[in-house]
């Protein structure tokens, strides 16, 4: 019996390279010249901003990440922060202490997210169009709880919680960064994680084989409003005041910084860790070297529009060299 | 039969939520009352006993348009003839603002009333009114001065004079304490708002007016009014320009979001400390006058909407008249740690 070797050399492709690590280049090649451009931008405490302002996006995108992988859209978490904030801001005004507002901002969290998760797997709801209409809704309800959104002074530990330092560093900041890498291990290392790339490559196939399907999407919409619930408790803490403009367009940062960071809006492909988290600091960094080197405020849309379409084309280019 | 169930639950959720956003079943009677009204205000005409002002906002969901809402509507009642607002709110979108301008001109107001999300749309809206025969009044926000439309009166805030005013009371205060710099940090609102634009326009105006005196501005921030967004990119600003020891800020909207920023990096000091940054603002808040009691804040121009509401309803009973009416920019005043208590001023106060 002969035993024979077939080695395949497989061919070095500079487009595919450029589309699949093209993202980390830009961003390892912005990160050296944003720091010619202002000495200023690699001390400690300005890489600690951009990570504390980070934060609220951080997170929210984390749970965005899993809800793209399944081949869905999430458009409601920029209004859930707002709406879960509102609630708990009606509920102080109406005598809830600091710890019956934390647990009321994720209790609405995942309610939503339950419900946004019941449109999608059980009435078999667009998931864009279910969500934008959640989007409206929640808005809708906050403005009307909150007197059009009026500036409210919360209680000083939502303050407090932010100051909170551990070895210097803020507890939000570990927390974040805490829960990115939670997530990713699950989205890499458990069953739950392989069904969400499962249903994402292929709903249909996914389904033939048995995987509980309605259960892991309801999953990752829970998982995407606690996580969105996040956010406006953190936007809270930061400020001390709860206003109207809280999530303002985060679902689109949210599909901008997970689609640069390599997850595709057709489901299927994508991480958390490294991907979308550099993603996350890609967008703060651009925000922050423009503030630092006092660029008109009229670039400001310019630049972000400009990565944004630069992800969206990129995204598109995978996808077609994918399907030919 | 499950799905459909499921599909059942999910609608009466949907349905309560909605009820819910429509606010409580007084507001809804109030709606339904003046819709009624509204119908029988073509009756009323006749007698002059009532006006009828459609009202299109572009948002409701910031302090100056609700407190806008409310005191109009207080005015309105309380003037002879009374007059009656029906009030449409456009969430921030352009078209939908023109298409409440098109409901209100449905319903036969006597004037109509128009603060807009976008300048460059008060073209469109106001040939539909003025098309209906229908008096048209743009407030707050400014219209398009280049469009081919002009509206019968503007009733606004002259916000370049609030930017001016302020940060000039701020560089008299520093001046006058023997601080030969003035490095301003500005962080504006958005771009996208006049109003906004045209403070910040102010402020320039007076860097320009005491530049020979040491005035220059060090950067200029575009918050697009997140204060989130403030609260992180502020820090960073200041430590990269340890010489900035001025701050400017469109809107007391931005002033929590300041003060958190400026905690972090030690320097929300009060004046009369060393390490004090001159603080100038605008619209006085609650939180803005606490902040000039306190010393954190030197000076604060008012946006002042209740002599804006007033002179919204006065003109809007002159339009409905008939008469010619002239456009009017009304000037706020500054508020100080000398002048914040004065009874004058107190009065004018709505934040």
């Amino acid at each position: 019996m002969n035993d024979t070797t077939i080695t395949v050399r497989r061919k070095f492709d500079l487009t595919n390279f450029f589309l699949s690590y093209g993202f980390y280049i830009l961003f390892a090649v912005m990160f050296v010249v944003c720091g010619i451009i202002s000495p200023f931008f690699l001390t400690k405490d300005n890489l600690m901003q951009i990570m504390w302002g980070a934060t609220t996006l951080l997170v929210v995108a984390a749970g965005g990440t899993f809800v793209i992988i399944t081949g869905n859209m999430d458009m409601s978490v920029g209004s859930l922060a707002l709406c879960s904030s509102a609630i708990a801001v009606y509920a102080m005004n109406h005598g809830a202490e600091f710890s019956h507002m934390v647990i009321i901002i994720f209790a609405v969290g995942a309610a939503v997210g339950a419900v946004n998760g019941i449109l999608v797997t059980y009435c078999k709801l667009n998931s864009m169009l279910a969500t934008l209409g959640m989007m409206t809704l929640l808005r809708g309800i906050a403005l009307n709880i909150t007197n059009g959104g009026a500036q409210t002074t919360l209680p000083d530990e939502f303050r407090m919680a932010a100051d909170f330092k551990i070895g210097g560093i803020a507890v939000l900041i570990i927390v974040s960064l805490l829960i990115l890498i939670l997530f990713q291990c699950i989205l890499r290392k458990t069953r739950f994680g392989a069904y969400c790339y499962a249903i994402g490559c292929s709903e249909e196939s996914a389904k033939r084989i048995g995987l509980p399907i309605r259960k892991v999407k309801m999953a990752v919409y829970i998982l995407s409003g606690i996580c969105a619930a996040f956010v406006g408790f953190v936007t809270c803490c930061k400020v001390g005041t709860y206003s109207g403009t809280i999530g303002n367009e985060m679902e689109f940062d949210v599909v901008t910084v997970c689609v640069m960071g390599g997850t595709s809006l057709l489901g299927g492909r994508g991480n958390i860790f490294p991907g979308t988290f550099i993603g996350v600091v890609l967008l703060y960094l651009i925000n922050n070297i423009l503030a630092l080197t006092g660029a008109s405020p009229y670039i400001y849309p310019f630049a972000k529009g400009l990565v944004i379409f630069a992800a969206m084309y990129v995204d598109a280019l995978k996808n077609y060299r994918r399907r030919t | 039969m499950k799905n459909r169930i499921i599909a059942f639950i999910t609608a009466g959720i949907m349905a309560l939520s909605l009820a819910a956003c429509g606010g409580s079943a007084e507001e809804n009677v109030k709606e339904e009352e003046n819709q009624s009204t509204s119908e029988e205000s073509t009756e009323e005409k006749s007698s002059n006993d009532k006006i009828t002002v459609g009202m299109s906002f572009n948002a409701l969901m910031n302090d100056v348009f609700v407190k806008t809402d409310e005191y109009t509507k207080q005015f309105g009642e309380e003037s002879t003839p009374q007059v009656e607002f029906i009030v449409t709110s456009a969430d921030n979108d352009v078209s939908k603002q023109i298409s409440d301008v098109k409901d209100l001109i449905s319903k036969n107001v006597d004037v109509m009333c128009i603060c807009p999300e976008d300048v460059a749309a008060t073209d469109t809206m106001i040939k539909d009114c003025q098309d209906a025969g229908i008096p048209v009044m743009i407030q707050n926000r400014p219209y398009n001065p280049e469009g081919q439309y002009k509206p019968d009166t503007f009733v606004g805030v002259d916000a370049e004079d609030q930017g001016y005013a302020s940060v000039k009371s701020v560089f008299d205060q520093m001046i006058e304490a023997g601080e030969t710099q003035m490095n301003l940090v500005i962080c504006s609102g958005s771009t996208s708002d006049q109003n906004s634009v045209d403070r910040v326009n102010g402020v320039k105006r007076a860097v320009e007016e005491y530049a020979d005196k040491g005035a220059k501005i060090v950067t200029d921030l575009d918050t697009d009014w997140d204060p989130d967004w403030l609260e992180a990119n502020l820090p960073s600003t200041m430590r990269a320009n340890p010489d900035a020891n001025c701050i400017y800020i469109a809107s007391d909207f931005l002033l929590p979001a300041a003060k958190a920023a400026l905690q972090s990096t030690n320097q929300w000091i009060k004046n009369g400390e060393e390490g004090h940054i001159w603080f100038a603002a605008t619209d006085v808040y609650q939180e803005g006058l606490d902040a000039i009691g306190e010393g954190y804040v030197d000076a604060d121009s008012l946006m002042d909407i209740v002599t804006m509401s007033q002179t919204i309803v006065d003109q809007c009973i002159a339009l409905a008249n008939g008469e010619d009416v002239e456009e009017i920019n009304i000037k706020g005043p500054v508020y100080t740690r000398e002048n914040y208590q004065d009874e004058e001023l107190t009065e004018l106060l709505w934040g």
